[in-house]
Parts: C-alpha cells; structure tokens; sequence
C-alpha cells in the first residue's frame, strides 16, 4: 500500500483547512513520487490510497487522481473511524465511481456484517478489519446466520449478552452446554468441541480458548462473505442484503424490548 | 485391575512393554504431556493426536477448583468434556502439596488448599481425591500421597512416608467402594432385565458396548457396570429420591489405582515405603517426590533402587520427569512413564528441544537464520516455519508458544518411540551412544563422543556427567567411548 498521509479526525472544523493544502494538485502524492522514482521494493503491487475525510468532494477529487496514476488497486481509508453508518454510503458511492472497474478495491475497518454489506453495494472487493480478533478476545463467538433469508431462531433472544448475532461464552449459562456454537457448523471447533469446554477454558484463562474461537469465527466469517458472493453471481445481492439487515434489526429491536419489558 | 501390561523386549534393566488401557493402547517408555486444566497449553487434541501422545494428565486439584468434578462427570468425563480419546492419567493433587504449600495445611486427614479463586477452604483427603479422579474418569489414577520436597531433611521425610503408606489404604478403599457398588448395579440391573422382558435391552446394551480386541472386552465390560450403575441409581432416584450424587456416575471404564513410591532420599525410608506399596498389589507404581531440586547423584540412585524392588510385571511412572537425558537415564534402570511441564513450559519462553540440546529461539542470532527449528525433525513445525519466523513470535504473539510447544511435544514423543523400538529391536546401547548406523538419521545423539563429532551435539567435548556414567555403569550400558566423566558441578 502507498504511504497515506496523516488521516484527520472526522468533524475537526480546525484542521479541514489543511487539509486541503496536502491534497493531490498542490504537491505531488507519495504515489506520485513513488512513481516517478521507480521505486518497487519487491516488485509486488502498489495499491494507491483514497483520503478526504468526511467531503464527498475531495473524496471523489482523490480518487480521480489516483485513479489517473499506474497502481494496481486502491485501498479505501479513513473509514471504520467512528463515523456513522449514515454517513458511509454516499461516501464510498462518490469513491467507487471515480475508479475503473478492472481494478480491486480495498478498504480497511469495515467490520461488522452490515458494513461489509454497505461496502460491497458500493463496489469494495477487499475487506479487512480486526473484527474478528475482538470478538474472540471478549469471548465472543459468532452465530448470524448468513443463508439466504438470513433467519433467526426465537430462541436466540435473551438477556445474556446474546443479540441472534453472537454469544458470549463466557456467560455461565453454558457452563454445561454440550452443543457445538452453531449446530451443522462445519468448523473444527464445531466439529469437536461444546460449548461447555470452551466455557471452561476461557474461565480458566487457557490459550486454548482464544484458539478454538479464532477458528470457529473466522470460518463464520468467511462463510459470510462466500454466501455474498454466491448472491452476488445469482443476482440476488439485493435481496439478500435487505432481509439479513431487517432480520438483525428486527433481532436487536426485539432484544431492546425484551430488556425493557 | 483395567490394564494390562506386557514387556516386548529387554535390554538389562530397560524394558520396552505394551500397556493396554481402557482408551488406548500404548508403548512404553512414554512421556506424558501435562495438561493441567483439561488442555495442553495452545494445542487441540487432534494436534496431540497428530504428535503421537499416548497418555495425557489432568490434575485433581485444579479440575476440582474449576469447573468442579461434579460437572466433568455430568458430561460424561474428562475425556468427553475435552474430547481426547487417547488415556487419561490424573494427579491426586499431592504434588500441589509442595507447588502450593502457601497455600496448604497438611495433616492426618488430609491437606486443607486454600482456593486461589476464592480464598475458601478446600479439604483434600485421600477419599476425597479418590471421588474426584473417579468423576473425572482418566484411566490411571494416582493415590494421594504425602510429599515433600528433596532438598529438605530431618523426621518430616519419615513422616511423610509412613503417612503416604496409610493414605494409600484410605486411597484403597475408596476406590474399592466404587467397584463394589458398581457390581451390585449390575447384578440388580441384569436380573432387573431379565425378569422384565428376558434381557434383551441388555444384550442389545452389552452387544453395543463390545469393541475390537482385549481393549474392547475390558471396555465393555466396565462400561455395562457403569451403565448399570447409571440406571439403577438413576431410577431409584426417580422413584425414591436419593441424593443426585449416587446417579451422576456416568463414567464408561474402570480405572487404575497408581501408589507412590515416597521416602525423600533415604534409602531405608524408600525400601520400607516400596515394600508397602508391593504388599498392596496395585496395578501400577510411581516414584514420587523427586525432580524436585535434588542433586543428580541422589535422583538417579534413587530411581535405581526403587525399580530394582518394585515388581517387572507393573509398570513404574517415575513422576515430574523431565529432561530428555533424565528419561534416557531411568529407562536404562528401568522405569516405563514419565511426565513433565518441562517441553511445554520451555517452549513458552522460547526454547525448542533439539537433538543438540536446546535452541533458544529468542537470541538474536535467529533472527536471520531460515532453517527449520531441526533439520532432522519430521514436525508440522520443522516443516513448514523457519527459525527466523518463530524468532519473531515467540513471547509476542502466542502463536510462538504453539508452534515450540508442538515441535518439543513431538520431539518428546519421538524420544519415547526411539527408546522402545530401540529396546525391542536390540539396540538400546546404540541410542544412548548415539551410533545409529541402522537406525539411520534423525536418531538421538545424546552422548556422542567428539571424535564422530560434527560439532552438533550434546556433549562435543565428551564431557559427559559423572552421574550419567554412574548411572549408565548400574544399568549396564556401556558409554564409555563417549568421552571420560565429567563431575557434575
């Protein structure tokens, strides 16, 4: 990835203003320079950068000219910073516009499922993001379901910590749960361990613990993305983004009013 | 007795056996890794599996602080709960007598642990201890014992072995109440099943049960009782309400009560304790109460005796060791089982067992280095990671943990294998003086004389310890071409 320059808060009225001195016409990019030193470490692919904040803009003026330069992709960044959802769509719709189409996009801190779903309406290929890695460091362990119409059991809303996207396995209430964390889960966590054991070790502090759900929720994970791409190539993108978001809501919605009942 | 054990070859003292367990049959001499809390530190069971461990331990202490007995048997056991189908051996939470003294109060009746979780008082009698291995269900269980350190002298060793010798009757009976009580569940179960449709849920039961082989019958044979147990005692608890004690037995074998060899350094302390436990006709014997500090002339002397006394049809477990050397060591005198944290704990700060030696991955020196941790290692981890790689891991990310843990794991296992093939095939000698002509590369080389020296061994310069060659002289080995004595600092 190209050297960025020094990303800004979001809403910092004080520093817009510089902002605007450290964009692509006024000096030359560090792709830019990179190009015109002919420098390529290991002669692998330079991808280049997309910055601007929170100005559709600048936003779509940077990824006009980055657009212009010879790389091999764009990362996208700045995003995953705290701004809101709301915020995000028109943003990456004024980046991916500008940008050719045979080429990859990348962006960095996009996490959570719906985002990725924001991401991949936009036209972003590549996501990465440390999701994964704070689910399993709280005990978290992921249990969406990501088929077609992105269904949820009743019996997954409770007052547990569980919102019918994850569950907490260290909540005691699995002390003695001898099911995998998704049933027909064909992780090897799944495959081979319960619930109750994983409680276990993540109360006893053991390596094992962290392990066994690294796995499970990156196979989860990435299970995610395959089914987007296979919804993708059938056509059904659409659809399938519109009931998975309206069945998490309607999950967290009915959880919300659980609580308060 | 749920064992059988079956020496395939000698070599003087060395014997190489079969020791057929419930769940699995092994090859002995083995070491056995530590897996305190129901898990080897960063590896999964198939991870074991792969390595080749036979036997893994639990310990009673800490499984009975979390998540408690109660819950393991509830789940079907130990090797259920952690999903391990290889054998199971439990500590009885003596050796927390020494690691957590602090923390204990020793006496007649047992040890009173103070709960590093929540401070409360934790009784620990050889009943108690017995119950707890029962719940949990490992194959091999080993009697509470009262231990002290090595390093310490005067009348508390004698009391400590006189009291081990009566704990292990209490230990004794203990388990024999369990068996007892399982055979009048099955006598009540089968007449039961008879009487009320001619036995052929039994015979479907007992037809389920029967595996392949010796390790099938035995199988089956315990588990039709514990399942007998689990169904009388279920239903009389439905219809008379007994305490949910008696029907949470769900444990599908029967298990193996290990005594303890204790006595500190004393010979005649030692003799009288072996004596003891030999009156007792236990399945199986362990030397206890060493590798715990004590000079290397005192431990290999001891080990040398009690396995000179102790019976050749039962195998011996020589408890908390260790270092590969030391295995080679007590194998030539005879001893079958060992266990240690050493190949675990070493490779968390970032040390692999290599045939040299040890290879410190943390130095500096391998940040650059782009061979396998071991060149004539078959590993996962000697496969497909450089030592440049690890370097970079180790005590930063836990995947550096894994990876050496996984490396001296197999290199443990590989050591256990070499000394039993070793043994059966008439070559023993040649393992511990490191020709191995036959045996072809990757053998040990523990005691390779500099002449044949590339500069990749233990001893290069022949200093073998004076310990080792007194040892080795007992056993019968001869090493002496490997270089003169050393005296062992």
């Amino acid at each position: 990835m190209a050297e960025e320059d020094h990303l800004k808060p979001w809403k910092s009225a004080l520093r817009e203003g510089r902002w605007d001195r450290r964009l692509p016409e006024r000096r030359p990019t560090k792709v830019e320079s990179i190009r015109r030193r002919r420098y390529h470490p290991t002669g692998g692919a330079v991808f280049g950068s997309i910055v601007g904040g929170s100005k559709i803009e600048e936003r779509k003026r940077c990824a006009q000219e980055v657009a212009k330069r010879n790389v091999s992709g764009f990362c996208i960044s700045g995003f995953g910073l705290g701004e809101s959802m709301d915020e995000r769509p028109a943003l990456l719709s004024a980046i991916t516009e500008s940008l050719p189409d045979e080429k990859p996009r990348q962006i960095c801190g996009l996490g959570l499922p719906e985002e990725v779903l924001q991401g991949v309406a936009a036209g972003i290929d590549l996501f990465d993001s440390t999701y994964i890695y704070h689910l399993t460091l709280g005990g978290f362990a992921l249990t969406f379901t990501s088929d077609k119409m992105g269904r949820h059991s009743d019996d997954q809303l409770s007052d547990t910590g569980r919102d019918g996207t994850k569950i907490n396995l260290k909540a005691t209430i699995y002390r003695k749960d001898t099911t995998a964390i998704v049933e027909g889960c064909k992780c090897y966590t799944c495959e081979n361990h319960t619930k109750a054991y994983i409680n276990h070790l993540l109360n006893v502090h053991e390596m094992l613990a962290l392990i066994l759900l690294e796995i499970h929720n990156t196979h989860h994970y990435l299970g995610f993305f395959r089914v987007i791409r296979e919804a993708i190539k059938r056509g059904t993108f659409d659809e399938f983004r519109q009931s998975f978001v309206e069945t998490r809501r309607d999950n967290i919605v009915a959880v919300a009013s659980a609580l308060s009942a | 007795m749920a064992l059988r054990f079956e020496i395939l070859g000698r070599f003087n003292r060395a014997r190489a056996a079969q020791l057929t367990l419930p769940h699995f049959m092994c090859q002995t001499p083995l070491f056995m890794p530590v897996g305190t809390q129901g898990t080897i530190k960063g590896l999964t069971t198939s991870q074991l599996e792969d390595i080749g461990c036979q036997i893994i331990l639990g310990n009673t202490y800490h499984l009975a602080l979390r998540p408690t007995s109660e819950l393991i048997d509830e789940l079907g056991g130990l090797h259920k709960f952690m999903n391990w189908p290889r054998a199971l051996l439990t500590d009885s939470g003596g050796f927390q007598m020494v690691s957590l003294l602090h923390l204990a109060d020793i006496t007649e009746k047992g040890v009173t642990f103070q709960s590093p979780v929540d401070g409360k008082p934790m009784l620990l009698t050889p009943e108690e201890s017995i119950q707890i291995q029962n719940r949990i269900g490992a194959d091999i269980i080993m009697a509470l014992d009262d231990v002290v350190r090595t390093t310490i002298t005067g009348p508390r060793i004698e009391e400590a072995m006189y009291r081990t010798l009566r704990w292990i009757d209490r230990c004794i009976a203990a388990a024999a109440a369990v068996s007892s009580r399982r055979c009048w569940c099955t006598v009540v179960w089968v007449a039961t099943s008879i009487c009320m449709g001619g036995g052929g849920d039994l015979q479907r039961d007992v037809a389920g049960f029967r595996g392949g082989g010796s390790m099938g019958w035995m199988k089956s044979v315990a588990e039709v009782a514990a399942e007998a147990e689990r169904r009388w005692c279920n239903s009389l608890a439905i219809h008379m309400t007994i305490s949910p004690s008696m029907s949470a037995h769900k444990r599908p074998h029967d298990q193996n009560l290990f005594g303890i060899v204790q006595g500190g350094l004393d010979p005649v302390l030692r003799d009288i304790c072996v004596k003891g436990l030999v009156e007792r006709n236990l399945p199986g014997y362990a030397i206890g109460g060493l590798a715990g500090g004590e000079d290397k002339d005192s431990f290999w002397r001891v080990v040398a005796q009690c396995t000179a006394a102790l019976p050749e049809d039962k195998p011996r477990y020589v408890m908390g060791v260790g270092y590969p050397l030391d295995i080679v060591v007590c194998s030539a005198l005879g001893a079958d089982m060992y266990d240690c944290v050493y190949p675990t704990r070493t490779a968390r700060f970032g040390t692999a067992l290599v045939p040299e030696g040890v290879l410190k991955l943390k130095h500096q020196a391998m940040a650059n280095d782009t061979r396998p941790v071991d060149i004539t290692c078959e590993c996962m981890v000697c496969k497909n990671y450089s030592r440049a790689y690890i370097h970079c891991l180790v005590t930063k990310d836990a995947m550096g943990s894994q990876l050496l843990s996984y490396h001296n794991l197999f290199y443990m296992m590989k050591l256990s294998r070499d000394l039993h093939s070793s043994i059966v095939e008439g070559r023993f000698p040649e393992i511990c003086r490191g020709r191995y002509a036959r045996y072809g590369e990757g053998g040990m080389e523990f005691f390779r004389g500099s002449e044949e020296g590339d500069g990749s061994v233990v001893f290069p310069k022949g200093d073998v310890p004076e310990w080792v060659c007194n040892a080795m002289e007992v056993a019968g080995i001869d090493i002496s071409s490997c270089g003169a004595p050393f005296p062992s600092t």
